[in-house]
């Protein structure tokens, strides 16, 4: 199963991997190749050129700083998962989510900038990132722009990433008194999420201070569950509360997916079932 | 346009011209003559394309072989003789003596994934022994003599 012929480079710096990608139309980017290569391999996608971002240094890395942590979009699953700092705090939900990634040889290459950027509507990196209200950077010859995340994801593999543009990091603050969790549904065949439910806690003793849940796999993408959060912040942290919101979390679902793996009334119902036991966790840390 | 790459397969260095769209797998199997890794879905699910690139696990029909230029690859090939002539790496003879295997055609893939995840955790529960195999599918065993055997194999290389 070989994909159709194209032309491949592998920039030896980042200014030259944006050269390649302003100076013409039809060009990918390719990061750990795991959405990328099945694509090609059905021809499902034409590429004249293929710009691979491997040897491109000073990508692959987690870093914290001023109390936030930057991730390389390079950086692989397998180091998302094998990271102290991610598997902390509010972190820990982006470490779940990567942990719940398809296969071991999956996340050994998959890259969290990929993840992102491919925007699958049922990945699960996306909805830690809006529930963690990421910042995502991106850049192209002009500079850098910062995209948040609750702005970035356009529907079906859409994002606002410009052509002349890739992803370069992944920010997002890590307050003391944080904790997140990631909950998942798999598809029994694929392992992608039927339903995922991405939650961020911030607690002041046993008050809701901040609360940010994410849910993806359910519709055309990623999205926050706004009116579930501020049912939540403010009030005292019990079982009885978070279960009387997440009852009815499912009913802001906008068109909810319907498919051979699961109809729209159990991917709604099971919503509130994921969102509970991701806050429940991401809130339980402080308690 | 082709490319001309070097990288190192079960510690042999080799310089090949190749396509862009060429994937690893394909170059094992058809330009070196190491048919042991096998190609079954050619769809990035069923794991028996598995060799490992700088000692990871990947599908090698879901990587180019330009991707793994200046890299070492091994192969179930290389896993044998790794350990000396004639003598089975311990992951292959656990295979045999559990009878992990039916027809065969999952277990090269099966035995280089099962390698990393014995790197990484040398006494494994029967529960990560079946989370780490998730990417590897098996149509004859069952699976219940393949983590048998890598139970078997984690004991005998900590020399137990
Ligand atoms: C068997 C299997 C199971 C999987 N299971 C899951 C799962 O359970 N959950 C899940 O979420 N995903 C799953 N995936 C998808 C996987 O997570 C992909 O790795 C991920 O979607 C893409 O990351 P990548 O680094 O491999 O990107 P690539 O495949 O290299 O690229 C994907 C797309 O993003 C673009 N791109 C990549 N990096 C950048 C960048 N830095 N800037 C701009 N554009 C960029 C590419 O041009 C391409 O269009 C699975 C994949 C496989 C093969
Ligand atoms: S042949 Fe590569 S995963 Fe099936
Ligand atoms: S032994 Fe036949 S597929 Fe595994």
């Amino acid at each position: 199963m070989l994909p159709a012929e194209f032309d491949y480079a592998a920039p030896a710096s980042l200014d030259e991997a944006l050269a390649l990608l302003a100076g013409g139309t039809n060009i990918r980017i390719l990061a750990g190749g795991q959405s990328l290569l099945p694509t090609l391999k059905l021809r499902l996608d034409r590429p004249d050129l293929v710009v691979d971002l491997r040897k491109v240094p000073e990508l692959s890395y987690i870093r914290e700083e001023d109390g936030e942590i930057a991730i390389g979009a390079l950086t692989t699953y397998a180091d998302l998962v094998a990271s102290d700092l991610i598997d902390s705090g509010v972190a820990r939900c982006l470490a779940e989510a990567a942990a719940s990634v398809g296969d071991l040889q999956v996340r050994n290459l998959g890259t969290i900038g990929g993840s992102l950027s491919h925007a699958d509507p049922a990945a699960d990196i996306p909805a830690a990132a809006l529930a963690l209200d990421a910042s995502l950077v991106a850049r192209s010859e002009e500079g850098d722009r910062t995209i948040s995340a609750g702005d970035f994801f356009h529907g079906l593999w859409a994002t606002a990433l410009k052509p002349s543009e890739l992803l370069r990091e992944i920010r997002f603050r890590m307050p003391a008194n944080g904790g997140g969790a990631y909950e998942k549904l798999r598809q029994a065949a694929s392992g992608f999420a039927l339903v995922g439910a991405a939650a961020v806690a911030e607690m002041d003793g046993g008050t809701i201070e901040a609360m940010r849940v994410a849910l993806t796999g359910v519709s055309s993408g990623p999205f926050r569950l706004h009116a579930l959060e501020d049912r939540l912040v403010g009030e005292t942290l019990s079982e009885e509360l978070v279960r009387e919101a997440c009852d009815k979390a499912g009913e802001a679902i906008e068109s909810p997916l319907s498919d051979a793996h699961a109809s729209a009334e159990y991917r709604v119902a099971m919503a509130g079932v994921t969102a509970r036991r991701a806050i429940l966790r991401a809130a339980g840390q402080w308690r | 346009m082709n490319r001309t790459i070097r990288l190192a397969v079960n510690g042999r260095e080799h310089s090949l011209e190749v396509e862009p769209r060429l994937l690893l797998a394909h170059l094992l199997r058809d330009r070196l003559d190491l048919t042991g890794t096998h190609i079954g879905c050619e769809t990035s699910l069923c794991g028996a394309c598995t060799v490992l690139v700088d000692g990871r696990a990947v599908k090698s029909c879901t990587l180019l072989a330009v991707q793994a230029e200046g890299r070492q690859v091994t192969t179930i090939e290389g896993l044998a003789e790794g350990a000396g002539t004639e003598q089975l790496h311990p992951l292959q003879e656990a295979f045999w003596n559990e009878h992990g295997l039916q027809c065969g055609f999952c277990t090269p893939g099966m035995i280089m994934t099962a390698h990393q995840l014995l790197e990484e955790n040398p006494e494994p529960s029967e529960d990560e022994i079946r989370h780490g195999l998730e990417g590897n599918l098996c149509r004859c065993t069952g699976y219940q003599n393949i983590v048998r055997a890598v139970q078997s194999a984690a004991a005998e290389l900590r020399g137990g």
